[in-house]
């Protein structure tokens, strides 16, 4: 997260609303102003719009197709709407199998309108390549650095993507590698980007067609008032359009609610699909928070069998100290006051205990910290560049020492009630 | 006399002269109908082992055995994975237009394609199940020619509709007994993307079916897949053997 908004602060600060700041920067203005997590920061940069517009289609035999067919009058709404845009883009994407040789690896490939997306190609962090030869090349695309390592592909070379058309039919293409972007920092949010019209022809659209428009706004604040404003507007010229992430989350009645199409729905036409990048980042959230909860609900767990040990330690320490318990009795010591030593006994265990802990959970943070994760693609999206990295604060040291206090509190009870409501004389006769 | 010689001269040509090979242009809707034909079980069920050995330059040789049970009178076929382990209990189960992917250790079932390829090889869930190139292609073009010993037919064929893995396939069908013996697939772009060689064929039951075949990945030298089938049986099979349940149950 830090090295977001630094980066931020130094080359364009979102405060000043610069209009001629880039792309880019304006969605990492949400960034900023949002402060989500740092999960999300590569994500926003990654996705690179604030509304996402996809369209389906039913073929002859009734299976579903990815494409707006004609977007003329979807593009004409946004126009037409008054919505402050930044950019509005085009874009086509398939699942490739890209071949180097003997080798293969699956690659994301998004088709781009490179004359129209300049920012795209400034915004890229390459590893190698210059994206400036663009026009002299056959068949461009930009590799991630994931697959161009596993292919062992360079700069210039022709790799073979074999992928499927809408239809689901086998399709190959070749391509020249004009460039390895850097998807070290993505969180595994990455693909390869090719020609907008050259992917078309493989994946069986016309040069004219995509498969979705992705809107980037000047202003995040617009998100959610844009998307009702292109709602509105479509379903008000009769367009086919759903919002289908809003009743998942609860949201207003009256929105066309199709949670996720079916092979069984018809329509005609184009159906539209409207979601925005806070509809996105909530679904990204939510998957981290179940995570989070799991692991809360591990670490509950693991208390109550640590109570357990703790209630039946204090009985051990109470039986062991029966003597003393009755003899402090005898000489007129209230049972409160008998209870209140056997708790800040515990209390003051818990607490030591919880310092050892941290500082324990210190040393082992620093030491896994190190160790480099890269080259395991599955924990691309919890490392930063391919390191663990650890979120402690004040809050949530302070959090967790008081739930270990008030879990030994807890356990110690029932046996320091027990002491406190011991009789004198069976106490110093060694009853319990 | 004359006029009775030369009509009987005609006569014998006309009843001897398509035995010489220059015969009429062959009916490829009735050939390539009789190859589904051959290929299918339309009367009975069928069930069989089948054995994948695909070779991979990057990732060597992996084995892998699947159980395989058609139903093709109703479009239904199941196949169990029993080998490697890790894999066991995976299945691929066909009901008609729908294809499921059951995971054992999710317990869930995704839908799939026939399109997409078995386990990593380079065989389809389309190569297991009913042969339809009559419905599914027409004819471009044709040429004889040889595969070994055996005439064949040379016979260029197009998709009629997207449905298909393949747009064009060219295939080798022997002359006499309209067996295919080999099969190139061609991309929309028309490039080779697989070869599949037919090198032995079995009788079962009234069906006439390859009990060994090759997939050869034309886009990645070294990779080919080699399937070998056993145990093959036209025993009639229970109808729970086609649902989830039962993929399910013998998945435990």
């Amino acid at each position: 997260m830090a090295q977001y908004t630094t980066a931020i602060a130094t080359q364009c600060p979102p405060w000043r609303g610069d209009r001629l700041c880039s792309h880019d920067h304006h969605i990492a203005q949400w960034v900023y102003r949002r402060s989500r997590g740092q999960y999300e920061a590569p994500f926003i940069v990654f996705v690179r719009g604030h509304l996402f517009i996809a369209g389906e289609e039913l073929s002859e035999t009734d299976r579903e197709i990815a494409i707006i067919a004609d977007g003329t009058v979807l593009e004409d709404i946004v126009g037409d709407v008054g919505l402050r845009v930044q950019s509005v883009q085009r874009r086509s994407e398939a699942s490739a199998t890209i071949i180097f040789g003997s080798r293969q690896a699956p690659e994301s490939i998004d088709g781009v309108d490179f004359s129209v997306e300049t920012g795209l190609l400034k915004g890229v962090p390459l590893l190698s390549g210059n994206v400036g030869d663009l026009a002299d090349t056959e068949n461009p695309i930009i590799l991630t650095g994931l697959t161009a390592e596993n292919l062992g592909v360079e700069v210039g070379e022709r790799v073979v993507a074999r992928l499927m058309t809408v239809t689901g039919q086998v399709n190959v293409g070749e391509f020249t590698v004009i460039g390895i972007s850097d998807d070290s920092t993505s969180f595994g949010f990455t693909s390869a980007y090719a020609d907008l019209q050259y992917l078309n022809s493989l994946i069986g659209l016309e040069p004219t067609q995509y498969q979705k428009l992705t809107i980037a706004l000047t202003d995040v604040r617009d998100i959610e008032r844009s998307a009702q404003m292109i709602y509105d507007a479509a379903v008000a010229r009769g367009l086919n359009i759903e919002r289908p992430l809003i009743d998942q989350n609860g949201g207003e009645s009256g929105q066309t609610v199709m949670v996720g199409s079916s092979a069984n729905e018809v329509w005609e036409g184009t159906k539209f699909g409207l979601t925005t990048l806070d509809e996105i980042l909530d679904l990204v959230t939510n998957a981290f928070e179940l995570v989070d909860l799991s692991a809360l609900v591990i670490f509950v767990v693991l208390l109550l069998i640590t109570m357990v040990g703790i209630t039946n330690t204090f009985r051990m320490v109470l039986v062991e100290r029966i003597q003393e318990v009755g003899t402090m009795r005898a000489f007129g010591m209230q049972r409160r006051t008998v209870r209140s030593i056997f708790l800040w006994e515990a209390a003051f265990i818990a607490m030591g205990g919880g310092v050892v802990g941290i500082g324990l959970a210190g040393v082992i943070m620093v030491i896994v910290s190190k160790i480099s994760l890269a080259q395991f693609t599955a924990m691309h999206l919890f490392t930063m560049n391919g390191f663990l990295t650890f979120d402690v604060t004040v809050g949530s040291l302070v959090t967790n020492v008081a739930i270990v206090l008030a879990m030994s509190l807890l356990a110690a009870f029932l046996p320091a009630n027990a002491g406190a409501k011991m009789e004198p004389a069976k106490a110093l006769g060694g009853h319990f | 006399m004359t006029a009775k010689v030369v009509t009987m001269a005609l006569f014998a040509f006309a009843v001897f002269f398509p035995m010489t090979g220059y015969a009429a242009e062959p009916d490829f809707e009735a050939i390539l109908a009789e190859v589904d034909g051959q290929m299918s079980f339309v009367d009975t069920d069928f069930t069989a082992e089948m054995t994948l050995l695909t070779k991979d330059p990057d990732k060597g040789v992996e084995k892998i055995v699947v159980r395989q049970f058609r139903r093709d009178a109703e479009n239904k076929f199941l196949m169990l994975t029993q080998e490697p382990r890790q894999r066991r209990g995976q299945g691929h189960l066909r009901d008609g237009d729908n294809l499921w992917f059951y995971d054992p250790e999710s317990r869930k079932f995704s839908h799939t394609s026939l399109k997409e390829t078995i386990e990593g090889s380079d065989a389809r869930s389309s190569d297991f199940s009913s042969s339809t190139f009559a419905d599914d292609y027409r004819v471009t073009d044709y040429e004889r020619g040889t595969l070994g010993q055996y005439a064949v037919y040379i016979v260029d064929l197009e998709a009629v509709h997207n449905e298909v893995p393949d747009a064009f396939v060219k295939i080798w069908i022997t002359e006499d007994t309209h067996l295919v013996l080999k099969m190139e697939s061609y991309s929309l772009t028309k490039r080779l993307v697989r070869t599949a060689l037919y090198p032995s064929f079995q009788r079962v039951g009234n069906s006439i079916i390859p009990n060994r075949m090759i997939f050869i990945d034309e886009l990645i030298p070294g990779k080919e897949t080699q399937i070998t089938m056993t145990k093959a049986s036209t025993a009639p099979l229970d109808d729970n053997v086609f649902t989830k349940a039962f993929v399910e149950r013998v998945s435990r």
